[in-house]
């Protein structure tokens, strides 16, 4: 479903991706770590071109996303949902309006797009706070809405930066639960940026390990954090010896 | 700036724009209406309507009701059929508009308007108003009849009459006749030109007009002209005043400022120039040696003068009291010590003068006293000579008394044996009375002779100190003349004084012997009483009475001798004429003179002698500039006369080369009041308006272009893009595109003017006002970078994210209110 090869990206004089290669499959989860500042998030963003890579090849269902003009890129992400770090929800609009605002862009009539909304929301349990406003809501709750709005265009591909990165401890669990629901959703490929280790181990089919802009080492979750190849490996396992 | 015209957003920016010029204009216009219609009326409301009042009087606010009073009567009295209206009262003063009958709108009249109201209580001005008229100005005084005479007749014109003495008035008959006559006038006033000759402000007193003639008709004969009319008068005008006052100003700073002295020797080779550097070292230091550098406490001198035998300079920095060194040093341009030029003597009037002054200070109160002293003696000498006159009477009487005394003295020698002793002691007692009479009065006379010694003597120390006051205060001329004029009056008054004195002393002199006799004459006299008084008289020793008694005759004989010598009456005369004289002098206003020198002491001027060189360099400036006129010669030529190519050919005329040649116009068409009014007003409105136009250009490009600006300058960032790409795509270029057309197009469209940009104010301030929003648009209209990210991943465009999520969550602006009909979700 998505190929990445050898893509590469600079800020300025840093090198922050220097020549990734991946692969995922359809309906596969991958789920991506490594230290931060290692270079994880600008490659998911690279893959539906938020970030313009300076090099390399990125091919989502056969389409070179990299070579895409403005137009065919905006057709390509409606099959690409995307999940932020920080949710990045508009905050004029209400829960619904949010999830909404992607099917009323891409023709869906308005009845149709609130019912659609209203499931992928009922999918997230937020069915309640429809009519809210973002920030009547809280981190979990916004993270949720995030989920659903990147899920209401039912795309191929979900992209998910650190999705409880900015979330009190406390209201991790229940957007991990909701994206651990989304694993088992067959046909849908999943890239997750992430450093809940064992969320990765349980829901991951493969994991990737990068640092300084590298691919350190990849494989399932059960060979990685057993037997791990890098220092960046044992880091994890470590932490998972330690829990 | 390129994505957004290539996306739909070009459409949102266009209808924008449409509307924001509309608006704008609009607005600005109508402010600039407001503008007009208000300054409108307060013109109207401060000086009537066209044509409506002829003469304007001014008169302080306080005294407005007497003052329209008064006019009213003039106007009933002497104007009838005249009419006055109060106008407004502006900045403490009060207008009235007068409004003539038309039989007194002639020349005559308007002549003497002045002197109609010159009585008004209050008044302080009286201006014409009449309309319509043409003003012309600057005509110089030897053409005002004459083109007075040509310009009532031309066509058009009602009557005309001099204004001051470089002015015309022209009355015309219509408003509609105003622009034939003013370019009747123009092209009349274009047939002369004056030549004008200046010579420098230092330049020696000619006789202009003497010399204006010769050059007239040698300008005549040389350039073959048709006329040259000699214009110039003697009259002196304010500038020629200044001049005068600055020069004296400065010839006064000369005299009082510190001259610092260098003798030179002639054999010594010392290349000195005027306005050369000199240095006196500050304090601690002497002996400086060649390239040793001048520090801020040495003084410094600007040389001013150089002879054979010395150098004068100036203090430049410093004062004449910092001096505590003789030496004085050359100094080259870097500051250093070039040479030792010798010691310097130090000529300080005005530190002189001050010392005088100071002086004075201490010896007012001594003054004071001893003029109150003078005055104690002056009234007890008038008070000695009084007496002395009262008993010259008196003395007459002794003399009498005397002569009688010695016949009967005779008489009672020769028969004493015969006498009775009581008539005989009854004698001796009158005799002595008198006698004793005599001493007083004669004592009287010494005691007068002592207090005129006393009072010579006082004079003389008097004397003494004015003197010296008038040695200190007689360095300068201009500050001491009034202490000299003092001094002047003190030794007159001790002249007269000594002089008549001396007379007095002489006469009183002259009664010592009288007063030796007549003490010899009591004593005798006391020992015949004795005699007589004990009986031994008659008893005992006749020889002895006979002595005395021949004694008394003898002296009396020599005491009437000398009382005989005395011209009573000349002496009376001179006494009074003494009297008088120091009456005069009592009348001496003493104390007028104290206060004077005393107002001398306290108005010497504070100033350090570097203040004193400086100011009279500024006045040097100030004089030697050509800014400041000296004499002038005005000369009237045909307009063909090229007088630049005339100037070498008038220097030689005028025999002097320093002078300025320049043509000036025959008069200036002075430009009407109330199109000068209406004209600032057309400006005020224009201004106005375009500073309307400008305000809400910055508005529209804080509010509504802000936030798009910054999208420009995010996308711009983002895509690695060639220079020239990276330019046109810029926020700078679209702020500046934006801010210049619509303030321009708001401009054109309103007619706003703003002072000082004559060239598309609009294209220049709107482009400048773009640039900085563009500069700072993060500032003012940050745009929330998650929700535009939000927005690419779930494939919103360019335009529906500006749309969707940018303009909403804006400022609250146009923008946001067109941009409404496009929200999916509103």
């Amino acid at each position: 479903m998505l190929e990445i090869i050898n893509v590469k990206k600079s800020y300025g004089s840093l090198e922050v991706l220097k020549g990734i290669h991946l692969m995922v499959k359809t309906g596969e989860t991958v789920v991506i770590m490594g230290p931060s500042g290692c270079g994880k998030s600008t490659l998911i963003r690279c893959i539906n071109r938020l970030t313009e890579p300076d090099f390399g090849e990125i091919i989502f269902k056969g389409n070179p996303i990299h070579e895409l003009k403005e137009k065919d890129l905006l057709n390509l992400r409606k099959d690409i949902g995307f999940v932020f770090q920080n949710f990045n929800l508009i905050h004029r609009l209400t829960v619904m309006e949010n999830v909404m605002l992607g099917l009323i862009k891409w023709g869906w009539e308005r009845t149709m797009a609130e019912a659609r909304a209203m499931k992928v929301l009922e999918q997230v349990d937020l069915t309640d706070f429809a009519h809210y406003r973002p920030a009547d809501l809280s981190g979990g709750q916004m993270q949720r809405v995030a989920i659903a709005r990147a899920l209401a265009l039912d795309p191929d591909l979900v992209l998910m930066d650190e999705p409880t990165a900015s979330l009190d401890p406390i209201l991790v669990g229940e957007v991990l639960k909701v994206m651990e629901d989304l694993t088992r959703q067959r046909g849908k490929s999943l890239v997750i940026v992430t450093h809940e280790v064992a969320f990765a181990r349980r829901v991951a089919d493969r994991i990737v390990l990068m640092d300084q802009g590298v691919i350190v080492e990849e494989g399932r979750p059960e060979i990685i954090f057993k037997n791990p190849q890098s220092w960046v490996g044992r880091r994890y396992k470590e932490m998972i010896e330690y829990h | 700036m390129l994505y957004l015209l290539r996306s739909g957003f070009r459409k949102d920016l266009i209808i924008h724009f449409l509307i924001v010029v509309i608006l704008g204009s609009g607005l600005a216009m109508a402010a600039g209406y407001m503008a007009d219609n208000y300054f409108g009326n307060t013109v109207s409301g401060l000086i009537g309507n066209y044509g409506e009042f002829d003469l304007l009087l001014t008169v302080n606010r306080e005294v407005r009701k007497s003052a329209l009073s008064q006019i009213r009567d003039i106007l009933r009295v002497k104007l009838p059929g005249s009419s006055v209206e109060q106008g407004v009262t502006v900045a403490g003063k009060t207008n009235f508009f007068v409004r003539l009958d038309d039989k007194y709108k002639t020349r005559e009249h308007f002549m003497k308007k002045n002197n109609y109201f010159t009585n008004v209580t209050g008044l302080v001005g009286v201006t014409v108003m009449t309309e319509p008229r043409l003003t012309i100005r600057g005509i110089p005084s030897g053409l005002l009849e004459e083109f007075e005479q040509e310009l009532s007749m031309m066509d058009g014109v009602y009557f005309t009459y001099p204004v001051s003495r470089s002015g015309i008035d022209m009355m015309l008959h219509s408003a509609k006749d105003i622009d034939a006559v003013t370019e009747k006038v123009k092209k009349f006033l274009d047939q002369y030109q004056i030549l004008q000759v200046r010579f420098p402000i230092d330049n020696a007193s000619v006789d202009t007009v003497a010399l204006g003639e010769k050059l007239a008709i040698e300008l005549k004969d040389k350039y073959n002209l048709s006329y040259a009319q000699n214009l110039t008068t003697n009259e002196v005008d304010d500038q020629q005043y200044l001049v005068n006052t600055m020069l004296e100003m400065k010839k006064f700073l000369l005299q009082y400022a510190t001259v610092v002295t260098i003798p030179v020797k002639k054999e010594e080779e010392v290349i000195i120039r005027t306005d050369d550097y000199l240095i006196i070292p500050g304090p601690g230091r002497s002996n400086l040696q060649e390239g040793e550098s001048r520090t801020p406490m040495d003084l410094k001198l600007q040389v001013i003068n150089v002879t054979d035998d010395e150098i004068q300079a100036l203090i430049l920095e410093g004062n004449v009291t910092d001096i505590q060194s003789k030496e004085v040093y050359k100094i080259n341009s870097q500051g250093k010590v070039a040479m030792f030029l010798g010691e310097g003597n130090v000529k300080s009037p005005r530190e002189e003068l001050k010392y005088a002054a100071d002086e004075l200070a201490k010896v007012l109160p001594d003054l004071d006293q001893i003029f109150t002293h003078l005055y104690g003696m002056t009234g007890e000498a008038i008070s000695a000579l009084e007496i002395y006159s009262d008993t010259l009477l008196e003395i007459n009487r002794v003399q009498e008394a005397l002569k009688e005394g010695q016949s009967k003295v005779e008489e009672v020698r020769e028969s004493l044996s015969q006498m009775e002793l009581t008539k005989i002691q009854d004698f001796v007692t009158s005799i002595l009375s008198v006698v004793i009479t005599a001493e007083e009065i004669t004592s009287k006379v010494e005691w007068a002779q002592k207090e005129l010694v006393n009072l010579d003597n006082e004079l003389g120390q008097f004397q003494g100190q004015v003197d010296v006051l008038k040695e200190d205060f007689g360095v300068s001329d201009s500050y001491a003349q009034n202490l000299d004029e003092a001094s002047k009056m003190a030794n007159k008054m001790q002249e007269l004084l000594r002089n008549n004195t001396g007379d007095i002393l002489a006469k009183l002199n002259s009664y010592n012997p009288i007063l030796s006799k007549i003490s010899d004459w009591r004593y005798d006299l006391e020992k015949l009483q004795e005699m007589v008084s004990s009986g031994n008289l008659l008893n005992n020793d006749t020889n002895a009475v006979t002595d005395i008694l021949d004694r008394i005759i003898s002296s009396s004989e020599t005491t009437i001798e000398y009382l005989g010598q005395l011209d009573d009456q000349t002496m009376n005369q001179e006494i009074h004429s003494i009297q008088e004289s120091l009456q005069k002098v009592q009348e001496s206003d003493v104390a007028a003179i104290i206060t004077e020198l005393g107002y001398i002491s306290d108005t010497l001027p504070k100033l350090r002698d570097e203040e004193v060189t400086r100011t009279i360099k500024l006045i040097d400036k100030y004089m030697t500039g050509e800014i400041i006129p000296g004499e002038q010669i005005l000369i009237s030529v045909p307009k063909d006369l090229n007088i630049k190519n005339t100037k070498l050919f008038v220097m030689e005329i005028v025999g002097e080369p320093t002078i300025s040649v320049f043509n000036m116009d025959s008069g200036i068409i002075q430009p009407n009041v109330r199109g000068e009014f209406l004209r600032i007003i057309s400006e005020i409105k224009e201004t106005i308006t375009a500073m309307v136009a400008v305000v809400v250009m910055m508005l529209v490009l804080m509010l509504d272009l802000s936030g798009v600006l910054a999208v420009v300058k995010d996308l711009r960032k983002k895509k690695n893009q060639s220079f020239v790409i990276k330019v046109l795509n810029s926020e700078i270029l679209f702020g500046i595109v934006m801010g210049s057309l619509t303030l321009e197009l708001i401009f054109r469209l309103t007619n706003g003017q703003l002072p000082y940009v004559e060239s598309h104010p609009g294209a220049w301030i709107g482009g400048i006002l773009g640039l900085i929003i563009a500069l700072v648009t993060d500032k003012i209209n940050p745009i929330d970078k998650k929700e535009y990210m939000a927005g690419e991943a779930l494939g919103l465009n360019l335009t529906e994210i500006l749309r969707e999520i940018v303009i909403p969550a804006g400022k609250p602006g146009v923008l946001m209110i067109l941009n409404r009909r496009n929200l999916i979700f509103k």
